[in-house]
């Protein structure tokens, strides 16, 4: 097949415009297969109308026959190409079509479209926003392969688990240079903190944030008092992890006696959220002290 | 290359010369536009092997 574009096979390639390289320059920006065969056949058609008007009759024929092994010859290739993913990476290939992500303003950013937001306790943007400042506005080569799994952490909520353990390996090349006792090391432990956080129990990425209890009045009361009566209780719980089905649960002691248990939980609380349960529970009398619970439901 | 190969292909077939000189110029020219193409496709080709096996060898690295 023959393509009117293309560059000269003698010529060092590395001294070439990087388009000039691929197959972009045939196809236009972004090429795929469907614009490279395209192509191949839009030339196919030209060169073998231009031999069977043009030429005499046994020759036109062996030019047509030769310009058809050069389209069959160029499909394999297409398809060679195609199963090496050459069309889906081909604008990723040239050093202009995809940038440093390093030197990008926030490299941490993902292209594609988040579908769930990290939990806090793994959301780095604050901390990777004062190391770029920290180091002048260019994250240093180290912070690399944290900053590809980071991104990968955002785009894939279903696999975050692995890929915080992946993230947490990605840290240590980090601490080695960053100064124990700065501000910025404490960034790094900060990250440390969460992801260990993560990766361990989801039971501690519940937190009961506040309890009160009331007396049928209304009135906020110790434990005591409503001993032996119903009251109001209100557990808030904050959930720093995944978006999950929380079970609460409050139980009723005398001294280190438990008298009695109640359960009951909260739909889906989301990252971050912190959502808080109302109810009615009767309090047994010789209550003293009362524990709250909340783990994934 | 291909660009000049290619462009004086098709003039040549168009040119009013005896039959014996456009066919040899216009046979000589396909076959130097044919072989610049096909060398070319093998160098993409090539380079996209490359391509591959640096990516792998990246996500090796970073695991």
């Amino acid at each position: 097949m023959t393509q009117p574009e293309s560059q000269p096979q003698s010529e060092d390639p590395s001294e070439q415009p990087a388009f000039l390289k691929g197959l972009e320059f045939l196809t236009g920006p972004d090429p795929n297969l469907g614009s490279f065969l395209l192509t191949i056949g839009i030339v196919t058609c030209v060169f073998i109308a231009l031999f069977q008007f043009t030429m005499p009759s046994p020759v036109s024929h062996l030019l047509t026959a030769g310009v058809i092994v050069i389209t069959v010859v160029s499909a394999g290739f297409a398809a060679l190409l195609d199963s090496l993913n050459y069309f889906d990476q081909s604008s990723d290939s040239t050093p202009q079509a995809s940038p440093d992500p390093v030197r990008n303003d926030k490299p941490w950013v993902p292209k594609e479209q988040v579908s769930a937001s990290l939990p806090p306790m793994i959301n780095f943007d604050e901390e990777l926003s004062e190391l770029q400042e920290h180091f002048d506005g260019e994250l240093p080569d180290q912070l690399t392969p944290f900053i590809e799994d980071y991104r990968r952490l955002k785009t894939n909520p279903k696999n975050r688990m692995s890929i915080a353990s992946d993230l947490r390996a990605d840290l240590n090349p980090i601490s080695v240079i960053l100064d124990e006792d700065t501000p910025e090391y404490e960034l790094y432990d900060r990250m440390s903190d969460g992801l260990f956080r993560y990766i361990g129990d989801s039971a501690d990425h519940l937190t009961v944030t506040d309890v009160t209890s009331r007396d049928a009045a209304g009135n906020e009361q110790e434990i005591g008092a409503v001993a032996g009566d119903v009251a109001v209780f209100d557990v808030s719980v904050r959930n720093d992890g995944e978006a999950t089905d929380v079970e609460v649960a409050v139980e009723f002691y005398d001294g280190d006696a438990s008298l009695s248990t109640w359960s009951g939980s909260l739909k889906s609380v989301s990252p971050g959220a912190t959502e808080t349960i109302s109810t009615n529970i009767y309090v047994p009398e010789s209550t003293d002290r009362m524990r709250t619970d909340a783990r994934p439901a | 290359m291909m660009v000049i190969f290619g462009g004086l292909c098709i003039l040549a077939a168009f040119a009013p010369f005896q039959d014996i000189i456009r066919i040899t110029t216009v046979g000589t020219l396909f076959g130097f536009t044919a072989g610049l193409w096909v060398s070319h496709l093998i160098q993409v080709l090539r380079r996209a092997i490359d391509a591959q096996q640096s990516n792998v060898q990246t996500a090796t690295e970073t695991q």
